[in-house]
């Protein structure tokens, strides 16, 4: 399962983003796996997104894409986790997306995160400290 | 969440796996989300991908945007200068 971040979520979105092309090829790459995004992401995604006509995009995407939500169920336990791995790193200032992507990396060993961020890389580990599998290659 | 509630029937056999299931305070709804999406992406894997680009391209079609629509005048791929938007949007909401 690909969990994808919002930066390629909302480059998919606006063909005027530069890295639109990319993201495309990356979709294309990624096209046989199944999707999943975080209330998160999408949050992010719609500040990005301001108007109709992207949040219609984005919305259709969703669904054509079967993009499915994560995590599943809404359980108190996933808020304390984002908290603890939010508290892990006070230099960096990752956000709130930040953290549930990288809980739920933790969560299911078979998931692969599709970001263009590249603390993903270098910095941030999964809350038991190894390290985030990515779907993409940097870019 | 917009959810729909699923009857399934189980034989004996079953019906004891259940049970021993929800005493060790496993939750039987999540049991059932996790086989179908496990059934639905080796479906996926089974056939053929879907064509993403026709997708994409359809939907661009579909919900074009405006022609005066201004470009973002911020860098979303610069995380600081993201955040720094953001930031720029709340405000004025809170003061």
């Amino acid at each position: 399962m690909i969990l994808i971040d919002t930066t390629p979520l909302v480059a998919l979105c606006d063909a005027r983003d530069s890295k639109h092309r990319t993201a495309l090829k990356h979709l294309e790459s990624l096209a046989a796996e199944q999707f999943a995004a975080c209330e998160a992401v999408l949050t992010e995604a719609c500040f990005h997104l301001p108007h109709r006509s992207q949040r219609h995009r984005l919305r259709a995407l969703l669904h054509e894409l079967g993009i499915q939500a994560l995590p599943l169920t809404h359980e108190g336990a996933f808020w304390w986790e984002v908290f603890d791995w939010l508290a892990q790193y006070p230099d960096h200032e990752p956000d709130w997306a930040d953290a549930c992507l990288a809980v739920l990396s933790g969560r299911d060993k078979e998931l692969k995160v599709w970001t263009y961020d590249r603390e993903f890389r270098t910095t941030w580990r999964r809350p038991n400290g190894t390290v985030i599998p990515m779907a993409v290659e940097s870019t | 969440m917009n959810s729909r509630l699923v009857n399934v029937r189980l034989d004996a056999e079953r019906l004891r796996k259940a049970q021993t299931l929800r005493d060790r305070g496993v939750a039987l709804s999540d049991v059932l989300r996790e086989a179908i999406d496990e059934r639905f992406a080796a479906l996926r894997r089974s056939g053929s991908p879907p064509d993403v680009r026709t997708i994409v391209r359809r939907v661009f079609e579909q919900y074009p945007d405006p022609p005066d629509l201004p470009l973002r005048d911020y860098a979303l791929h610069d995380r600081r200068a993201a955040r720094r938007a953001i930031r720029r949007k709340l405000r004025p909401a809170r003061a």
